[in-house]
């Protein structure tokens, strides 16, 4: 047994503790290991002196959330119409299956609760921000009653023959299969299907699986903007359902792929054997490279604007900070950015001078709002979240700061 | 009243007269706005408005303040009145008429049946070939909540899409209230 990786990320109650790679890899983690592996590592890695929890906690974004409330009510409501072996969205027993769940915005109320309430215990988000994030969701609870309702109107179910069989055996339950066997899927509607390959190492959750004589359609809820992304995805589907001989032991064919958005689908054929093969092979080697570079001790950083502008891990990322940042004085009003340097002396009781790192640059005057962070004069400082607050009287530099802004101190290592 | 005691330096003789009065002054508050005698949409010199609040004016709603008056008194929750409904209803159909985009009808008060919940009144139906929207108003104080239950159960529990528009959208910004409809027919 190998003794686990440690990385110092230079920030305190930061060290972390790296991940092997993944026992089977989906298609949104390898994008995400190809993307730069060193932001996949330090996401997944274990921080024991900052939490318990797994990976690097994340700051919850509005849009982010909405999207998965809206994913996860789609989820219950259409798992629930396909054990109820309803045919058809439109008809008396869907609307039975809704008032038994209590209707599309009770669900939604629930999985916004069932979300909001994995912010509790978050280190990065202060009882401000949660206060924030959940009233900014209770209002949009509308658009996700109607969201999910324009999905499930163009939902197509079809017959079902059998009751339900659970793609996931529960862990110790008594089964007819082999161990380590899951049971095939039968004709019919299934929603929440777990497929999985072990040459390639490879696992998708698929949101609704439709088998019949001919083949399996398979259809994907997208909450976004379309994107060719999620059309590699949906073949990265079809080759999981002609690899999983647990769930397809006759290799039935994937004959349909659905992207559906809210108000329209994008339907496309399955690839056949040959396109198959050919995604088998791509996606063997970048398994293999992704491996290579999860287990490397310093996992390589790609820094770049797509890459790092919205990543939640860049503070802990010194190739990030290595790279050249505009200097403040250029910014334009209103302008967000992040900041790292030497926290100078107190202005006033919310006030600082900031030093930023660069010798040509000038000093920043970050003055915080009350729910904002505080400074400690004298330590070296990473800044996520600064606001470009231009004082044309007195010609300073002055950035705010504010409930979003983030404030991570080096550790002495990196504070000289 | 222990809120009311925050304003005494400036107020204290009002304040101890509106606590003498009891329920009555609520009581006649609410029968003024709910028949201004002038009878006017949304506020008047006879109801609400006065040189003092002369800036708030085009916010001032009578309907609304009834409504949120009535709830506080009985707890009766806050509904349109089905006249300033209608006439909502028909501001927004005129004008999402007269936007005339392709390919889209706009129906008023049209019966629209959905499977498992039978015959609902669409206050205004939009249709684009197969698809069909219903397009309903709410009450500022009741968000998305439907003022008939009929259509409230077919946007809780049917598989026809149903948008409701906010009253006070439609009232102050028609333009934004249809463009919000339009976006969703996509």
């Amino acid at each position: 047994m190998t003794s686990p990786r440690r990385f110092d990320t230079g920030i305190e109650s930061s060290v972390a503790v790296l991940p092997d790679p993944p026992p089977y890899w989906s298609y949104s983690s390898l994008r995400e290991a190809e993307a730069c592996p060193r932001r996949y590592v330090l996401s997944r890695a274990r921080y024991p002196d900052l939490w318990d929890g797994a990976g690097y906690p994340r700051v919850p974004r509005v849009p982010a959330l909405f999207g998965d409330i809206v994913h996860d009510a789609l989820d219950v409501i259409v798992s629930a119409l396909t054990a109820s072996g309803c045919d058809t969205v439109r008809s008396a027993e869907a609307v039975a299956v809704m008032r038994a769940l209590g209707g599309y915005t009770a669900v939604i109320e629930a999985a916004a609760t069932r979300r909001l309430a994995g912010l509790v215990g978050n280190p990065r988000v202060g009882e401000e921000l949660r206060r924030r994030i959940c009233r900014d969701v209770q209002a949009h609870v509308p658009d996700a009653r109607y969201q999910v309702q324009a999905y499930i109107a163009s939902t197509a179910l079809g017959p079902r023959r059998k009751t339900a069989v659970l793609p996931d055996a529960t862990p110790g339950a008594p089964s007819a299969f082999p161990a380590g066997r899951r049971a095939p899927l039968d004709t019919g509607v299934h929603a929440e299907v777990i497929l999985r390959s072990a040459h390639p190492r490879l696992t998708g959750r698929l949101d609704l699986l439709h088998i019949s004589e001919a083949g399996a359609d398979i259809t994907d809820y997208k909450t976004g903007t379309e994107s060719p992304s999620h059309q590699d995805q949906l073949k990265l589907y079809a080759l999981l359902w002609d690899l999983d001989r647990d769930a397809n032991p006759g290799g039935l064919p994937a004959t349909r792929l659905t992207a559906a958005y809210p108000g329209h689908d994008v339907t496309f054929p399955a690839p056949d054997q040959p396109g198959l093969r050919a995604i088998e092979y791509k996606i063997t080697a970048s398994i293999e490279a992704a491996d290579a570079e999860i287990f490397s001790d310093i996992p390589r950083a790609v820094p770049s604007p797509e890459n790092c502008g919205s990543c939640d891990v860049r503070h802990l990322c010194a190739d990030y900070w290595a790279t050249a940042g505009p200097d403040p004085a250029d910014l334009a009003d209103g302008t967000r950015f992040d900041c790292q340097g030497l926290v100078g002396a107190a202005n006033g009781p919310r006030s600082w001078w900031l030093r930023p790192d660069g010798t040509d640059q000038r000093e920043v005057l970050v003055r915080a709002s009350p729910a904002g962070p505080e400074l400690c004069p004298g330590r070296r400082v990473r800044i996520l979240g600064l606001r470009m607050d231009a004082d044309p009287e007195s010609g300073r530099v002055a950035a705010s700061a504010g409930v979003t802004t983030e404030v991570f101190t080096a550790t002495a290592s990196q504070a000289d | 009243m222990p809120r009311w005691h925050r304003f005494s330096a400036r107020t204290a003789g009002f304040t101890q007269r509106i606590h003498e009065a009891d329920l009555k002054v609520f009581e006649q508050a609410l029968e003024r706005l709910e028949n201004c005698p002038a009878g006017c949409d949304a506020s008047c010199y006879r109801c609400l408005r006065s040189y003092r609040n002369r800036f708030e004016h085009p916010l001032l709603d009578r309907h609304v303040g009834a409504s949120l008056l009535r709830y506080a008194l009985s707890g009766t929750l806050p509904a349109m009145h089905p006249d300033r409904l209608a006439r909502s209803q028909d501001r927004l159909h005129e004008d999402l008429k007269g936007l005339g985009i392709p390919g889209v009808t706009f129906t008023r008060s049209t019966v629209v049946d959905i499977p498992g919940l039978g015959p609902v009144e669409a206050p205004i139906l939009a249709e684009r070939g197969g698809e069909q929207l219903i397009v309903g108003v709410h009450g500022p104080l009741a968000g998305d909540v439907a003022p008939d239950p009929k259509l409230q159960d077919a946007k809780e529990l049917g598989s026809t899409r149903v948008i409701l528009v906010d009253d006070t959208e439609v009232t102050h910004n028609l333009p934004f209230a249809s463009n919000r409809v339009i976006g969703k027919i996509g």
